[in-house]
């Protein structure tokens, strides 16, 4: 991603696939020349399985769970306790039963934990982690061995008629998982580069945004916390196979912490972060344990290290790497492969206006705030194709009113429609799918992505609606998407920007990239907060010029205190002032209107 | 450990008020692992058994029942210890400033106090008031070098029920996580700590400021 | 030497560029006031000046030294206090709280009675929390606050936004007598009649340029520039 993280080698399409098959492929002839034994290879690769499902749901998504171990010991006790009480007798089958099992537990824990963010969720994982540590321990111990766990998992066998292959301990084991790690990669990977996976980036990103451009955030983040749920109980129930016996310390709250601590050292964002880092930290806690006899050390280095890695830099040993060499730095094939699918796009079914029938319009529209009136009693109606200016000085409710308008904030009286039906209480993500949606006065970009990936998320909502669960689909066969983005890239006059982050782009170029959000949503109806807000002579002439463009096939209102812009742009005006309309007409008529110079210029009348 | 606050809040966590919270966890996280190493390594890993101080020794008859003498003399100093703190806080100068510095940190500012020494004096006094109460409660749990993550996690139950930036509110909810702790031992005692989760987990969801909590600290 | 020199600043917020080579002078008992439309600058240079935002270039010098680039609390020991729109009264303290906290770092202070004297109400209320007063109420107290620091210059952000007309009028009745006491002010209203009534200089922002300079007389008589850049 060109947020810096992960090197283009995890971008070009199954190179970073390839070249992690030829490395663990050589694992068992170099290994023995190092002295590392089968079984801590097996080890990293179970954490880094584990760590594929968490860095989806922590590096891509931004949310920091302290409770993986649950789903872990979840899965991993129940693929053990079907083998182990003969109830299945394949061993692959009772792992798919124990990953199930955890994705359904995940998805449990996941209405609950994800209805809070930042630290109250990561202390609710860390509560229900807990939680599970404490059934294992004592109320269902009849079933997981309490603190003795589950001995005598058996290896797996795999009978292909014409051979019978035996996974023993030792090398044997280590390529049966090696192939699951594998597989796990693969789908981990397609995950990350589908349409959810970069919609998820975003929701990190911004999830405000991300949600008035039409995703339905609350579902895609419940959608990453089953998938790592799911990593976890299949890297769990490996554990059982690996040891042929199931631990109870796979639910204790370390095995949570050494997960955060092992994503954070490789690096988060990455996918093969969580491998590296269980890498380090098991080789570490053999040479440092075995190598030079320090029992304390290892614990205390790897703190250290996570510490200064936090402070200073915060993307990891990956991260780190690709920083230092730039060929290894992003490159400009954002959406490669892209086989274009022509055909036939399903574009919103728009439900047509009748004749004199405004498109926009709010009835007797009110908001309180406790004593504070915002807005009062609004009468409202744009025809569409019309561009509607709204001024009024400071305090008249403007922002409140426009926040109605796009189901940001829920009105206290009043009605809005659209198209003739109404939408008062849909809420941000359905308005802004019906066709309804707002660009930002102050900048509500994806900062990590560039010009490009900031593009595609509102594009991705238009062609996709507000949730869909393709997540191994290529981005590059959503139909129509690479035109729609390149036509919005013209029309922002942003195309030769395209591949820029966002942090490197000039203040006006930001500002269009906030339209250009708003306007990639396909709407009929365009609502800008003070598009030409903090801009420089120059920059206000292109904004201006730019707002000309958009306006064809589309109804625009906008709110500005730019008085030269708005009444050169604007057909009709709207005047609010002090939560009311004072008075609505055409330029020149706001212009004669004496309540209006009043409004501006007197207030009070001193006694 | 009012030094190790001080040292901390200067060298590291001032430049974290800024980073985005997830950023915060991680580093006081790993911060909290390398104290523990460090104490393990200067220490010792094994649990140490520490008698109350002889005056406070032996058991006390109540009535009705008889218990432990440190238990109640614990009891004693947590209560005026509270107090202490509430009369600092309220009924002192520097308490106000901190109560005003944790409504509008950049107000104080504007009124010409360096908030910032305020944010250290705050940090270095949580690090100040941990410590003691590791030292009070040691004769209680005995000593090791990882006692601290047993009690975090009832700690931040006790903030979370109580209410978020209330002093009240953590006394109300201490109070309430002993009872619920007791009540269900009657019960069961091994679903104690358990309920005290699921308590926990209901308060977020349904009322996230907690009981007494200042609404709008995410 | 004025009182408040400031020489052709550029204030951003983020990357976005507010003010463009503002530049004005206080002298002392002045009352300056700063005009414009919603987004011209306004208040962006009242935090500028308070060292809320620290210029990008320019000087801002005070007394005969330069304060540009300082932190807040630093400028407000050297007798700048600054009343923002918000007005950011301490909710969970008292009045009399508000007011003492303010008097903390003050090297020179108003005793507390002359405060009250000033403002009656706020006599009245002494003990009541900040929650628990009225909108003109918690202005006043944002005003005596500053006050009470015996500040050598006092910047007011829209102090009459949002207050009933009867409010308002006892509020300018204060702000002019605080003016014939010979505090030096610095006014940013969008309420026009309001701040003319106090000052006798006054700068037009517009876009985050200065537009327009001049005394409040001059400008009562330039029908067209008023239009133009405050009006609609």
């Amino acid at each position: 991603m060109s947020d810096g993280v992960g090197a283009s080698l995890l971008r070009r399409p199954w190179l970073a696939e390839g070249v992690t098959v030829v490395i663990l492929a050589l694992v068992p002839s170099v290994a023995p020349i190092v002295g590392v034994d089968p079984d801590l290879m097996g080890r990293i690769l179970i954490w880094g399985l584990f760590g594929l499902g968490f860095d989806l749901l922590f590096g891509y998504t931004g949310l920091l769970s302290f409770g993986q171990s649950a789903f872990f010991g979840t899965g991993g006790f129940i693929a053990a306790y079907l083998l182990t009480q003969n109830l299945i007798g394949n061993v692959l089958l009772a792992l798919a039963i124990g990953t199930i099992g955890a994705a359904v537990v995940g998805v449990a824990v996941g209405l609950i934990a994800l209805r809070r963010t930042g630290i109250y969720f990561a202390m609710i994982t860390v509560a229900i982690a807990e939680t599970f540590f404490f059934l294992e321990n004592s109320p269902l111990s009849a079933w997981t061995g309490g603190e003795n766990g589950l001995p005598g998992v058996p290896n797996p066998q795999f009978n292909l008629g014409f051979v019978v292959i035996k996974i023993g301990s030792g090398w044997s084991m280590y390529w049966f998982l090696a192939v699951v790690f594998v597989l796990g990669f693969v789908v981990a990977r397609r995950i990350a580069r589908s349409p959810v996976g970069r919609v998820l980036s975003a929701i990190r990103d911004n999830p405000l945004r991300a949600a008035a451009v039409g995703h339905a955030v609350h579902a895609y983040k419940l959608t990453a916390f089953t998938v790592a749920a799911a990593y976890a109980g299949l890297a769990g129930g490996l554990l059982g196979i690996l040891q042929g016996y199931m631990p109870p310390e796979a639910f204790s709250f370390d095995t949570s912490g050494q997960l955060v601590i092992q994503t954070v050292i490789g690096g988060a964002g990455t996918l093969i972060g969580p491998t590296i880092g269980a890498a380090v930290w098991l080789f570490a806690h053999d040479i440092l344990l075995y190598g030079l006899g320090l029992e304390v050390s290892w614990r205390l280095g790897l703190g250290i290290i996570f510490v200064l890695l936090v402070c200073l830099l915060r993307r990891g040993i990956v991260g780190g790497v690709t920083a230092l060499v730039p060929r290894l730095g992003p490159s400009p094939e954002v959406l490669a492969p892209i086989i274009p699918i022509s055909g036939e796009r399903e574009r919103r079914r728009q439900i047509p206006v009748a004749n004199g029938q405004p498109i926009l319009e709010a009835r007797g529209l009110s908001k309180r705030y406790g004593g504070l009136i915002a807005n009062s009693n609004i009468d409202f109606a744009v025809a569409e194709g019309e561009l509607r200016g709204i001024i009024g000085p400071n305090g008249a409710g403007k922002s409140t009113f426009f926040k109605m308008l796009t189901g940001e904030v829920a009105p206290t009286e009043g009605q809005i429609f659209f198209r003739g039906h109404e939408i008062t209480h849909r809420g941000v993500t359905e308005v802004c799918q019906i066709g309804l949606s707002k660009s930002y006065q102050i900048n509500q970009l994806f900062v990590k992505l560039t010009v490009r990936e900031n593009l595609l998320i509102p594009a991705l909502a238009e062609s996709r609606g507000r949730f869909r669960l393709d997540l191994l689909r290529g981005i590059g066969r959503v139909p129509g998407l690479e035109d729609d983005v390149e036509q919005t890239l013209a029309l922002l006059d942003l195309t030769s920007r395209a591949d820029v982050p966002v942090a490197d782009l000039a203040y006006g170029e930001k500002r269009r990239l906030e339209i250009g959000l708003a306007l990639a949503t396909a709407p009929s109806v365009l609502l800008l907060d003070e598009p030409l807000a903090g801009m420089a002579p120059q920059e206000r002439a292109e904004t201006v010029r730019l707002l000309r463009k958009i306006r064809d096939g589309r109804t625009v209102v906008l709110v500005e205190h730019d008085m030269d812009a708005v009444f050169d742009l604007a057909e009709r005006i709207t005047v609010l002032y002090e939560g009311r309309v004072l008075a609505e007409g055409s330029p020149s008529e706001i212009q004669a209107n004496n309540f209006v110079q009043d409004a501006y210029l007197g207030g009070v009348h001193a006694a | 450990m009012l030094a190790v606050g001080l040292i901390l809040e200067r060298g590291i966590i001032r430049y974290f008020y800024s980073r985005p919270a997830e950023d915060q966890i991680l580093v006081t996280f790993g911060i909290g692992i390398v104290i523990v190493e460090l104490v393990r390594a200067a220490f010792g890993n094994l649990s140490k058994m520490v008698p109350p101080p002889a005056a406070l020794a032996g058991i006390t008859p109540m009535g009705f029942l008889i218990y432990p003498t440190y238990r109640i003399a614990v009891s004693g100093i947590a209560a005026v210890t509270l107090v202490v703190l509430y009369l600092v806080l309220y009924r002192t100068r520097i308490g106000m400033v901190v109560r005003a510095g944790i409504e509008d940190a950049l107000m104080v500012n504007m009124l010409g106090i360096n908030v910032y020494r305020v944010f250290l004096l705050v940090f270095g006094i949580g690090a100040m008031a941990a410590g003691f109460a590791g030292i009070i409660n040691a004769p209680v749990v005995s000593l090791t070098p990882d006692m601290g993550d047993n009690i975090l996690v009832e700690t931040f139950v006790v903030v979370v029920i109580g209410g978020v930036g209330s002093f009240f509110g953590a006394v109300v909810g201490g109070l309430l996580s002993g009872e619920i702790l007791s009540l269900t031992s009657m019960v069961n005692p091994a679903y104690s700590e358990v309920m005290l989760f699921v308590i926990m987990t209901l308060v977020l969801v349904v009322r996230p400021q907690g009981l007494l909590g200042v609404q709008g600290r995410e | 030497m004025s009182l408040l020199e400031v020489d052709s600043i550029n204030s951003y917020y983020g990357d976005s560029h507010i003010l463009f080579d503002v530049s004005l002078r206080v002298e002392q008992h002045e009352v300056v006031a700063l005009l414009g439309r919603n987004g011209a600058g306004k208040t962006t240079t009242l935090k500028t000046l308070m060292g809320v935002i620290g210029p990008r270039s320019g000087t801002i010098r005070f007394d005969g030294e330069r304060i540009d680039g300082q932190p807040p609390f630093e400028i407000a020991r050297r007798g700048v206090q600054l009343v923002p729109e918000e007005r950011r009264i301490f909710g969970s303290l008292s009045v009399a709280e508000n007011l003492e906290l303010a008097t903390i770092t003050a090297s020179d202070r108003w005793p507390v009675e002359r405060v009250y004297d000033m403002f009656p109400r706020l006599a009245e209320r002494s003990r009541s929390r900040g929650t628990d007063l009225s909108g003109g109420e918690q202005q006043m107290l944002a005003i005596a606050r500053a006050l009470i620091r015996n500040p050598k210059i006092i910047l007011l952000d829209e102090p009459f936004e949002g207050l009933a007309p009867i409010v308002v009028r006892d509020l300018l009745a204060v702000c002019r007598r605080l003016a014939e006491e010979g505090q030096t002010i610095v006014v940013v209203e969008q309420n026009i009649a309001a701040a003319l009534a106090m000052a006798q200089r006054c700068y037009i922002l517009n876009n985050g340029h200065v537009v327009y300079q001049g005394t409040v007389d001059a400008l009562n008589a330039a029908h067209d520039v008023m239009t133009r850049y405050l009006g609609v």
